[in-house]
C-alpha cells in the first residue's frame, strides 16, 4: 500500500514499538511476574465485586447486542462478544467499585494501570495465548502506562489518554504484531483517543468507570487495525501537531524501560486496601482507628487533616458534602470518613443506596471539616512521597480523640504482598463464587504461567 | 450548566422530520446519493477490503449492512466500514466555515454511521434524513465557530459530536440520553492534527469515519444508560478550555434559518477540495500556452490555500496516493501536463512522472489578500505563468463547480454517481438504486435499500 520512503522518524514511537516487539517472558524478573499475577488477581476480584452493579449490567446489555462465538468472554457470564466490546465491558466492570490498583505520586499523572488487564485478556482469549504470553503482555502494558504517567503533567487531559496506548501495546502483543505494525498500532492509539479531564470534574457519573473501558476498547481497536495492515500517522508523538506538543505539552524521551538491570514498573502500582480514590484512602484508615462512632450526637466537630492535593480534589466542593452517586461518594473525604467512623471500614457496600443516603451518615458528614496540614503537603511533595492523614473528633464535652496514618511509596510494595491480595480477593468474591471455587481460582491464577491457553481463564469466573 | 451542550441537545431533541424544509430534505438526499456513489467507487480499495474483513467477523442482534455487500455487522463496525468507503477516494462532500484557516471536514464522514444506526433500529428513510440533517448541522456549526487545525487538533471529534446527536436521534434517545451521548463523544475523542501532516498515511482516510464511529458508540452507551460527564464544552477541563476554542452558538437551522446541509460543497474532481478551483484554472491556462515555454508559474490564492498543508514541503515529492491527492503542486502539475484528473492521476505512473515532477519545481503559491477577504462568499484563484520570452499569461476563475454558489445539478451528481459505480453494478440496478435514493423519504426500511447496493448480486 505504501512505497518505501525515507522520512523523519518519531523516536518516541520507535522506542515504544521496539520495546513492545522485543519484550519476552524470559526477560521478566520473578518479581515482575509475581507483581503481574497479584494485579491480575486483584483486578479480577474487583470485577467480581462490581459485577452486579447497575452500570455494569447496562454495559453487558451492550455486549449482548453483538454476540460472537469466536470473540472474547464477558467475564462472569458465558456470553462472548467482539473483543473490543469485551474489553470495554470487562475493564469498566473491574473499575466500578474503585478498588483496583492506582499509580498516584507527585510528579506523575495519576491513573489506574490495571485498566489494561481486561483489554489484554479480551484479545488473548480468542488468540488462545499462553499464560506466559499474557503475563508478558500485562507487564508490557503496565510498563508503557506507568512510564507515560511519569512524563505526563498536563492536568487538562485524563490518564485514559495514555492508558489507551498501554492497552494497545498489550493487545498488540497478544496479536503478535510485527515491529512496524506496533508502530502503526501505537500511532492509531495515540492520535485519535485523547480524553479530557472533564470526565473527573465536579459531579461524577457512570462515565468515570466507562472511560476505563472506552480507552481499553480503543486500544484493542488500534491493535486490530494495525494487524489488518492499516497505517497510522508517521510522527504521532514528535510531529508538529503530535502528542508531545499538544497533549503532553512537553517534549520527552523514553530512555528507560524495565528489563536487564532496570526493574519493571508494574511493582510500583499501589494495590488499594480500601475502595476509594487512592489519594484519600489514608483518611479512611485514620478514621477506622476511631470507630465505631454511633452518631453525630455529642460531637461538636470532626477535623480531617490532609495534604493540599487531597483537600483540593476531595474536600473542597459542595458536592463532597452531598454526594449523590457512588462515583462522587468514593471521591468524597467527608463521606468516606463518616462511613469508616460508623461502619468500622469501607467496602464496596459502603456506596450502596442504603449507606449513601443514610440520614445518620449525612448528619455526621455535616460535622466534618477538611483542612490542609502543611506538613502533610510537604511530605506528599518530597521524594519518596508520603500519604498522611489525621482525624480528630471533638466532643461537645470537650473531649478529643485523634488518630493518624502515614505511609510512603516504598511501604506500598509491602501492602502488595501475597496475603493482602488473596485476602482481598476472598473478601470481594467469596459471596459470589463460594470458598471452594475461590481457592481453585487463586491456585490457577497464582500459577498463571502454567496456563496453556487464556481461553481457560474466563470459564473460572462464570457467575450468571 | 453547559449552555452550548444544552443548545445542541435541545435542538436535536426538538427537531422532527415535519420541521424540515424541502431544501433541507433534498440537500440530505443529494449528500446521501453522492456518498453512496463514492462508497461504491472505493469498493475494491485495499484499506476498504481490510476493514471489511475485520467487520465481517462481528455479528450483531441488530445488524447493519456493509455497502456493496450482503455482509451485516454490528452498527458501529458497519458504520466505520461504510464511512471509510465513502471517504477513501477523497471525493465526498466538504464544508467550510468562514475562517480563513479552517480546513473543511467532510460532513459526509458521518453518513456511514447514520446509515448503520438507522438500518440497525429498522428506521425508515425519513429517520435517516432527519439524523443526517442534525449531524450536518452540528458538524457545520462547529466548523463555523472554531478552528482546530491551527491549534494542532483535528476535526474528527466534530464528527463524534455530530454523529452522537444525529445517530442518537435515530436511535430514539431521550433528551437526557442525548446530553450524555454528546458529552461522551466530546471528552474521549480528541484527535491530533498530525494525521494530516507531512507524508500522508492510510489513517487520513479512516480518521473522520472513526470519529463518527466514536459518536455512534457514545450514542449506544447513552442508550444503554451510561451517564456522561458534566459540562463537556464549558467545564474547567472541557472542550473549549483545553482546546482553546471558546465560542457562542448562534441560530441553528430551521424557523427561517437555512439548514447547513443546504450549503455543502460537492467535489467535481476527485481531489482535495481546496485544489478544485486551482485545477480548473490550470485547465484554462493550459489552453493558453505551451508548457515547454514556461519559466515559472505563480498561483494566487486566498490565505486558506496559500498557507495550506497541500503546499507544505513534504507535498513537493509525492510518494503515496494519499500524498499525491493532497499535493497542490502535483495536482497542478498533473492538470497542466495531462489536461485531466482521473483515477489514473493517483497512480505512481503519474505522480512519479519526471515531466510532472520537473514542472512542479517551477510552481509557487502566493496569497492575494483580496481573495482572502472574499473567501466567505466567493472562492478565487488566478494563475500567472511567466514564459521564457518574459511574456505573462494568466487565467482567473471563481467558485469551482460544486461550490454552493456554483452548484452541481442533480443530473451532474447522478453522472458523478454513475461514473463512480462504473461496471460494479449493472445499469438497471444502478438506476433503481438512484431512484430509491432520490425517494428516500418513501423508504420504509434501509435494509432493502442497502441490499440494492450489492456488487455482484444475481
Amino acid at each position: 500500500m505504501e512505497s518505501k520512503v525515507d522520512r523523519a522518524i518519531d523516536p518516541v514511537q520507535q522506542r515504544l514499538a521496539n520495546y513492545a516487539y522485543s519484550l519476552r517472558y524470559e526477560a521478566l524478573t520473578p518479581e515482575s511476574v509475581q507483581a503481574a499475577k497479584l494485579r491480575i488477581i486483584d483486578t479480577l476480584g474487583a470485577l467480581v465485586a462490581g459485577f452486579f452493579g447497575e452500570p455494569c449490567q447496562l454495559a453487558r446489555k451492550l455486549a449482548a447486542s453483538c454476540p460472537s462465538a469466536h470473540g472474547a468472554s464477558v467475564l462472569g457470564t458465558r456470553m462472548k462478544t467482539a473483543p473490543d466490546v469485551a474489553a470495554f465491558v470487562n475493564a469498566a466492570t473491574a473499575r466500578y467499585v474503585n478498588f483496583t490498583d492506582t499509580y498516584h505520586w507527585p510528579g506523575s499523572a495519576h491513573g489506574h494501570p490495571s485498566d489494561v488487564i481486561a483489554p489484554v485478556l479480551a484479545v488473548g482469549e480468542p488468540a488462545r495465548a499462553s499464560g506466559r504470553d499474557f503475563i508478558t503482555a500485562v507487564v508490557l502494558a503496565y510498563e508503557v502506562f506507568i512510564r507515560l504517567a511519569d512524563i505526563f503533567h498536563n492536568d487538562g487531559f485524563d490518564y485514559t489518554t495514555f492508558g489507551c496506548v498501554g492497552a494497545a501495546v498489550g493487545a498488540g502483543r497478544m496479536l503478535g504484531l510485527s515491529e512496524s505494525e506496533f508502530a502503526h498500532c501505537i500511532a492509531m492509539a495515540a492520535v485519535p483517543n485523547n480524553a479530557l479531564k472533564q470526565t473527573r470534574i465536579g459531579h461524577l457519573t457512570t462515565w468515570k468507570m466507562a472511560a476505563s473501558g472506552q480507552s481499553g476498547r480503543a486500544g484493542v481497536f488500534a491493535a486490530q487495525l494495525a494487524q489488518a495492515g492499516m497505517e497510522g500517522p508517521h510522527l504521532p508523538f514528535t510531529g508538529k501537531a503530535g502528542w508531545c506538543a499538544h497533549v503532553a505539552r512537553e517534549q520527552f524521551t523514553l530512555d528507560t524501560f524495565g528489563g536487564g538491570a532496570v526493574s519493571f514498573k508494574i511493582a510500583e502500582s499501589t494495590i488499594k486496601t480500601r475502595p476509594a480514590v487512592g489519594l484519600i484512602i489514608a483518611t479512611a484508615l485514620a478514621a477506622e482507628k476511631l470507630a465505631p462512632v454511633k452518631s453525630a450526637n455529642g460531637i461538636d466537630r470532626i477535623t480531617v487533616e490532609v495534604h493540599m492535593k487531597a483537600k483540593a480534589a476531595s474536600g473542597s466542593g459542595a458536592h463532597d458534602w452531598n454526594p449523590d452517586s457512588p462515583e462522587t461518594a468514593d471521591h468524597s473525604i467527608p463521606f468516606i470518613v463518616a462511613a469508616a467512623l460508623v461502619d468500622g471500614t469501607l467496602t464496596p457496600r459502603s456506596y450502596g443506596n442504603a449507606r449513601l443516603w443514610d440520614p445518620d451518615l449525612r448528619a455526621l458528614m455535616q460535622k466534618i471539616e477538611v483542612i490542609e496540614n502543611e506538613e502533610y503537603t510537604r511530605a506528599y511533595q518530597q521524594v519518596p512521597a508520603r500519604q498522611c492523614a489525621r482525624v480528630t473528633i471533638m466532643a461537645t464535652s470537650g473531649e478529643r480523640q485523634t488518630a493518624d496514618v502515614s505511609y510512603g511509596k516504598g511501604d506500598q510494595s509491602a501492602h502488595s504482598s501475597l496475603s493482602l491480595v488473596t485476602d482481598k480477593f476472598r473478601a470481594l468474591s467469596e459471596d459470589a463464587l463460594g470458598a471452594k471455587r475461590v481457592n481453585f481460582i487463586l491456585d490457577r491464577l497464582l500459577n498463571l504461567e502454567d496456563m496453556g491457553s487464556m481461553a481457560d481463564l474466563p470459564p473460572l469466573f462464570t457467575l450468571a | 450548566m453547559d449552555a452550548t451542550a444544552d443548545k445542541f441537545v435541545s435542538y436535536a431533541a426538538g427537531l422532527s422530520y415535519d420541521d424540515l424544509t424541502a431544501q433541507a430534505i433534498h440537500g440530505a438526499k443529494r449528500s446521501i446519493v453522492d456518498s453512496i456513489g463514492c462508497a461504491l467507487g472505493a469498493f475494491d480499495a485495499e484499506p476498504v477490503k481490510a476493514v471489511r474483513a475485520l467487520a465481517q467477523k462481528i455479528t450483531a442482534t441488530n445488524p447493519a449492512t456493509l455497502i456493496g455487500t450482503r455482509i451485516r455487522s454490528s452498527p458501529e463496525q458497519a458504520g466505520f466500514v461504510n464511512g471509510t468507503m465513502i471517504r477513501y477516494l477523497d471525493f465526498s462532500d466538504d464544508y467550510f466555515g468562514s475562517h480563513s484557516l479552517q480546513a473543511g471536514p467532510h460532513p459526509s464522514d458521518n453518513i456511514g454511521s447514520l446509515l448503520a444506526a438507522t438500518e440497525s433500529m429498522r428506521g425508515n428513510g425519513r429517520t435517516m434524513i432527519l439524523g443526517t440533517v442534525i449531524a450536518y448541522e452540528v458538524c457545520a456549526q462547529l466548523v463555523d465557530h472554531i478552528t482546530l487545525g491551527s491549534k494542532g487538533w483535528d476535526y474528527p471529534v466534530m464528527h463524534s459530536a455530530a454523529t452522537s446527536l444525529g445517530a442518537g436521534k435515530v436511535l430514539g434517545l431521550t433528551k437526557e440520553q442525548l446530553h450524555s451521548a454528546l458529552g461522551l463523544a466530546l471528552v474521549a475523542n480528541i484527535c491530533l492534527r498530525e494525521t494530516r501532516k507531512g507524508e500522508l498515511c492510510v489513517w487520513k482516510g479512516l480518521a473522520g469515519p472513526n470519529g463518527s464511529r466514536a459518536g455512534l458508540m457514545a450514542a449506544q452507551l447513552a442508550q444503554a444508560g451510561i451517564t456522561g460527564p458534566a459540562q463537556p464544552f464549558e467545564g474547567t477541563a472541557g472542550f473549549m478550555k483545553q482546546l482553546d476554542t471558546p465560542f457562542k452558538l448562534g441560530d441553528l437551522g430551521g424557523n427561517g434559518v437555512p439548514y447547513k446541509i443546504e450549503g455543502v460543497y460537492f467535489k467535481y474532481l476527485p481531489v482535495v477540495y481546496s485544489i478544485q478551483l486551482p485545477v480548473f484554472t490550470a485547465f484554462e491556462l493550459r489552453q493558453k500556452l505551451k508548457l515547454d515555454d514556461v519559466e515559472s508559474i505563480v498561483v494566487y490564492a486566498d490565505s486558506h490555500l496559500a498557507y495550506n498543508d497541500i503546499f507544505s514541503p513534504a507535498r513537493w515529492d509525492p510518494k503515496t496516493r494519499e500524498t499525491a491527492d493532497h499535493s497542490g503542486p502535483y495536482l497542478l502539475g498533473a492538470a497542466l501536463v495531462d489536461g485531466e484528473i482521473t483515477e489514473e492521476t493517483m497512480t505512481p505512473r503519474r505522480f512519479r512522472d519526471p515531466t510532472i515532477l520537473a514542472l512542479m519545481k517551477k510552481i509557487s503559491v502566493k496569497e492575494d489578500p483580496v481573495y482572502t477577504a472574499a473567501r466567505s462568499h466567493t472562492h478565487h484563484c488566478r494563475i500567472e505563468a511567466t514564459l521564457k520570452s518574459g511574456k505573462v499569461v494568466a487565467a482567473h476563475q471563481i467558485n469551482p463547480k460544486g461550490h454552493p454558489a456554483n452548484p452541481m445539478s442533480d443530473q451532474e451528481l447522478e453522472a458523478k454517481f454513475l461514473q463512480q459505480v462504473g461496471e460494479r453494478l449493472p445499469a438497471a440496478q444502478a438506476r433503481k438504486l438512484l431512484d430509491a435514493l432520490w425517494n428516500l423519504e418513501k423508504s420504509e426500511n434501509l435494509e432493502t435499500l442497502l441490499a440494492a447496493t450489492e456488487v455482484g448480486a444475481r
